[in-house]
Order: structure tokens, then sequence, then C-alpha cells
């Protein structure tokens, strides 16, 4: 990439962990908070854990944190977009942006059905602006004064890491300076139980790459960066705290849930070739590792071939603690590989015990790791065949992009 | 922001006739299997009825854009070969995507429970699976995304394709506009906006390469969002957008903008560069500036 893509907001909600300080906690303390209850009945499902947030909640912290989006947030506002507030305004405040009235900034949303639609068409009465598919979208932005190009990306798990990659591309083609981008999603019944369907769903907890793993837990949420092209954050004085030097978009061409390690890898070398560094440096990477057997393996397959015959970087997948966020789950992940880069720490995984030990990659299991290098991947693969890579690094103002 | 991306070839299904772009035909479309079946004498790509792992799963919506699909790739001039593999990516814009099929979900779970939902049926019912289902037909590993952001999804998603060919994740990609209406998704846009909407798919096939193999080129694209519902001063042409959405956008929501983009580049007498402008009904513009290459050829051969 020509144009540096700069990382200088973040924020996070997620179930036990509204802002990016608890989620870091919670995954220190390895703490999921998994739950058998939900906004919907689960009684009659066969798989009820879970991590979905609890929306009533959700608005009490927002506003009682931003008195304001008491009048601002319409009274039938969907949850999603409640999550994606809480999100927004922490990646703004932190990116110094609290202050600029003229948000001549982008947005781009990834999300899946979001559950929006679903209150039209079951008959309740629901104001229409409240109940499109892109009502989310529209309403964050309004609410938030931007008035930059606006997106949304709905692509099953990989919709926020087509999100941040649509986003990176505003910046590129001077479209904005600056773009929010990430996901926001909730969690419907229907979703429920169709990875119930699926028997995609654990009936125990979810244990990335544990010989004994048998599927994922569904949460919900929203994870917001804020993109910025290096000259409008040194403009500003913002405190950079990463840099998206990479991204790689793939499809597999194959089946609409069964995965190919072949298809991944592409994503992760065209990351790789993008940000021009080969793999030196490459401490970490953050797998989308949903728990279920196909899954991981594949993904495991995808990372050995592009990490053949070097010193291999330590992997994980968070969704041990947080639960899979459908669309949002790889804008979370960013903000994950971006509190880790900064920490230098890779949280241990929870409930994982037993990784297979041929597998060759350092898995942070019975404690927590040194992340050594200056450089994480982030990898997400979704239904339909689609694959995602993100790259990010330190922010070292010296490195010559031309 | 200056785009500079040229446009080979296309197709375009509605009101009851399929066009191709390049090529100039016309036929009539047969309304049969859910909703339109193309007629054999259609030049197209023919799909793979399997991906290696198996028969494509398709719902109406996706097995019809597979074909108008297969109709712009054979009017940009690709063969089957030249299709498959990491070269060729997919990207969709629409208003609602496969909400109506979503929907069916959702009213199958208010019925039955658990076990109204079947998992192969669950696992298609993605907004991005007409993309997905694509990839497998056309075998192209390329980028696949799927815009569902209103009016303007089209633009968005021509912007994409512009982007993730310049960065190089793929060389050529297949930009469709999609709108496949039910009852449900009727009746929310008509509570919206008051309008009547009908079934529209685009299919526009875009790469980077010389012009002269190309039917037209896409320019520069402005886009924005209105948080008062006040239109900027500051765009290059407030006056498209003072007018409002065509009858064509305001029919087509969430292909409209691709399909004015396709009636302009398909008219050779039009004056160039030409403005298409979108206002969403929820805050979003944009404007998409094109040029039609067919025009400019006319005018070398005069010279």
């Amino acid at each position: 990439m020509n144009t540096r893509i700069c990382i200088t907001g973040i924020g996070a909600a997620c179930h036990r962990a509204f802002g990016i300080d608890a989620l870091w906690q919670r995954l220190l303390d390895r703490v999921a908070g998994l739950k058998q209850d939900a906004p919907f009945p689960v009684d009659h499902f066969r798989c009820k854990w879970n991590t979905i947030c609890d929306p009533v909640d959700a608005r009490r912290k927002l506003t009682a944190r931003n008195p304001e989006m008491a009048e601002l947030l319409p009274e039938e506002a969907p949850a999603g977009l409640v999550y994606g507030l809480i999100a927004a305004v922490e990646a703004i405040e932190l990116a110094g942006l609290g202050q600029d009235s003229q948000r001549r900034f982008g947005l781009v949303l990834g999300t899946t059905s979001g559950g929006l639609f679903d209150r039209f068409s079951a008959g309740e009465t629901v104001d229409p602006t409240l109940s499109a598919p892109h009502s989310i979208l529209s309403i964050l932005a309004r609410i938030l004064r931007l008035s930059g190009p606006v997106a949304q990306i709905s692509n099953a798990c990989t919709s926020s890491a087509a999100a941040i990659t649509h986003a990176a591309g505003m910046i590129i083609q001077g479209r904005a300076e600056i773009v929010l981008c990430g996901g926001a999603d909730h969690a419907r019944a229907a979703d429920f139980a169709g990875f119930n369907a699926l028997r995609a769903m654990s009936s125990t907890s979810c244990k990335p790459f544990d010989v004994d793993r048998d599927g994922m837990i569904i949460g919900d949420g929203a994870a917001i960066l804020v993109l910025e092209s290096e000259a409008s954050a040194l403009h500003r004085g913002a405190n950079i705290l990463a840099v998206l030097d990479g991204f790689g978009l793939s499809s597999d061409a194959f089946h609409s849930t069964r995965p190919r390690p072949e298809g991944l890898a592409r994503a992760v070398r065209s990351a790789l070739k993008m940000a021009g560094k080969g793999l030196d440096d490459i401490g970490y990477v953050n797998c989308h590792g949903t728990g279920t057997p196909h899954n991981d393996k594949t993904e495991i397959a995808a990372l050995g071939h592009v990490f053949s015959g070097i010193d291999r970087p330590v992997i994980s997948s968070t969704k041990s603690t947080t639960g899979h966020l459908l669309g949002s789950a790889a804008a979370l992940e960013a903000v994950i590989v971006i509190l880790a880069l900064s920490k230098g720490l890779v949280p241990q995984m929870a409930h994982t015990r037993h990784t297979d030990p041929e597998i060759g990659f350092d898995f942070p299991v019975g404690s927590h790791r040194h992340l050594k290098g200056q450089r994480a991947l982030s990898t997400t693969l979704g239904f339909g065949g689609s694959n995602a890579c993100l790259a990010f690094a330190c922010y070292d103002q010296e490195v010559d992009h031309a | 922001m200056i785009f500079s991306t040229r446009i080979r070839g296309g197709a375009l299904a509605k009101d009851g006739q399929i066009q191709n772009l390049a090529s100039g035909g016309c036929w009539p479309l047969d309304s049969t299997d859910g909703m339109h079946k193309m007629p054999p004498a259609v030049p197209a790509l023919q799909p793979c009825d399997s991906a290696q792992a198996g028969p494509i799963r398709h719902f109406p919506l996706s097995r019809v854009v597979q074909q108008v699909v297969g109709v712009a790739l054979a009017d940009a001039g690709l063969t089957k070969e030249g299709v498959a593999g990491a070269d060729t990516g997919f990207v969709s814009g629409s208003i609602y995507g496969t909400a109506e099929y979503l929907d069916s979900l959702r009213a199958n779970y208010e019925e039955r429970g658990p076990r109204g939902i079947r998992p192969t049926d669950f696992s298609i019912a993605t907004q991005g699976y007409p993309m997905a289902a694509l990839s497998m037909a056309y075998m192209g590993t390329g980028p696949v995304a799927a815009f569902v952001n209103g009016v303007t999804a089209g633009f968005e998603a021509i912007s994409f394709a512009h982007h993730v060919i310049m960065q190089g994740l793929c060389k050529r990609m297949v930009v469709v506009g999609l709108d496949g209406f039910g009852d449900v998704t009727r009746r929310h846009y008509k509570a919206l906006t008051g309008e009547s909407a009908s079934d529209c798919i685009v299919a526009l096939v875009m790469d980077m390469g010389p012009l002269s193999g190309a039917v037209g080129e896409v320019v520069d694209l402005e886009t924005g969002f209105s948080p008062d519902g006040e239109l900027p001063q500051t765009l290059s042409v407030p006056q498209a957008l003072q007018s409002g959405n065509s009858h064509t956008v305001r029919q087509h929501p969430g292909a409209g903008g691709l399909c004015e983009a396709f009636g302009f580049l398909a008219n050779p007498y039009t004056v160039d560069p030409h403005p298409v402008a979108l206002i969403d009904p929820l805050g979003a513009y944009a404007v998409l500036r094109l040029q039609s290459l067919r025009k400019v050829r006319k005018m070398e051969a005069v010279a």
C-alpha cells in the first residue's frame, strides 16, 4: 500500500465487556461468563450456552455514561445500534475526535442480519426507518453526525474484515481522511437455531484448537476502529495505536460451510504481500478459531502452509472468551490484535487445555505469552467460502513507504 | 476521487427482458422457475451445476443472478477458463439483498421452532451467498462481498471493486446490483418511501487495462451522508442530486444506480461524462460519473 493506514481509536462492546479495558481484563482473566439464557427463549435448543449481550443493560450503561444519548437514541432502537454506539463513542474519544464538530468521517459497518428486518416482517409496529437492513448504519451516522461516505457489508463472518478493508479503500481512494469501521451485530433466535441445526455449537464451552473441541459459542456485540491516513493522524497529533499493513480477501469456490485451507492461505499471502515485509517479525496470529473441528483444522493447515519451515508465531482464538460475534467477530478480533501488539502480550486461551503437539504452533495454553515481534495477523472465515486476513503492525514513524 | 476503471461488458434483466451491454442484444425473459429463466438463445457462459464439493444450492434470487452474470461475462468476451481462478471476484449492492429468503427462515422458526430451520437453508441464507454461489459456479476465487446499504450500495460495490483490483487482490470484479422483491420487502419499501418496487438485476464486468477493449469507464465517485437531510453545496454536481432519484432508481432502489449506468453506457448518443445521482431515504447520497467509450470510438471512426 502506498498510503499508510493508521489506527487511532478502538472501541468494543460484548458480553460482560463494555469497553476495551474491560475486554482486555476479561481476556487476561479468561472469564467467558457463559450463560444459558438470552433475549429469546433457548430452552428448546440442544445447545444453550451463549455470550449474547443484555440489550437493556447495554442501553442503561450507554446512557449513564453519555446522558445525551438518552434523547438521541430512538426508543425502539435495535440492540445492534446500542452496541455500535458504545464501541463508536469509545473509539472516537480514544482517537481524540470527540470535540470535532465537522465530522467529514466515513463509516463502514459489517453485520449479518442484525435482527432489524425481523421486527418489521414479524408484524411488529416498528418505524420502517428503524427496521431497514441498513438502519443501524444510518442511525449511527446520524447520531454521531458523520457526513463522509457510508457503507455496510454483509458477508457472514467475514463482514467486518471486509468492512475494514473497504474503509482502508475509502482513505486510499481519497474519499475520506478518517473512517470509522468495524461491526455491530445482534444475535437472533433464527441464528441460534441455524448454528444448532448445523451442529456447530458446543454443549459445554468453546475450546479452540483443543483435541476435544466440540463447537462454538454464539455471542454478539460491536467493535469499532478509527482508520486514518498517516498524514491526517500526524497533522492532528493523534496517538497512533497501530498500522493496518495489509489485507487479503479470497473465496474457496468450494462449499457453503466446508472451508478449504488453500483459500485462507491465499488471503494471508495477499495481506503479507501487500505489507511487503514477508513473514519476518510476525509474533501472533489471532485466528477465526470457532472451536468446530473442521474450522480449526482448516486454519491450522492454511497457516502451516504459509509459515512453513520458519520460526512460527503464537496463534490463538479469543472466541473461547468472547464467543462468536457473528459479523462483528473480525472487528473485535482486530481490536484484540491491536491491544496485544500495544501490550506485547498474547492472553492465554480460556477452556483450551490439550492441543495436538504435532501441529507445530505455540498456543497460549497454561500461561499468557509474550508477543515477540512488531506485527500480527487476524484471520477470518465465513459461510460461502469467504476468507479474510488483516495484517497489523506497531507504528514506526521512521518507516519509509515510498 | 478519480477512478479510471474500465467496464468491459454487462447484462441487465428487468421488465421481462434481458439485455447485454457490449453486444447490444435484447431478448424476452421467461418468467418461470420462481423468477426469471433465461431463454436458451442468449449467449452466456454456462455456470457449473456443481462445485467440487457437490451441487450448488440456490434459491430463486441466487439462481437468476447466476444467469445474468453468465450473460455479462460472455458479453465481456470472457471464456470459462478465463474467469476461473484468483483473478476474478464478485461483489453485489442491494437495498434488501436476500432479506426475503432470510425472512422465510424466521417465519419457519416462528412456526415450527428449531426444527423449522434446516442446516442447508441456514448456511445459504446470508446476504453474501448469491456472490459466493457465483464464485462456485464460475470458479472465481477472488474477493467476494455483498453491500447492503440502501440505494447507494451498488456504487459502493463499484468503489470496492476498484479498490481490490488496485491493491492486487484480483484482476477483474463482477459488480452486481440486485433487487429481488417479495411480499415482505415490497411492503417495507412502500412503508419506507411510499413507492412501489420491482425486480431488477444488473451485472457489470470491471477491470483495469487499455480502454480500447471497453464499453465504458468509471471516472469518479462522490459520496457522503447527510445527518440533517440537507445536501451539501460543495458537491461538484449538486443539480444532479437536487432533482432527486429517477423513476428507475425509485422503482429498483437496490439495482437502480447500476441500472442507470447500464442505460447510459448502452446508449451511444448520450452526453459524456454522465453523472448518475442517488439519494438514499435514510441519508446517504452518491454521484457517479461515467464515460461512454462507445461514443469516443464512434467519433474517432468519423474523424
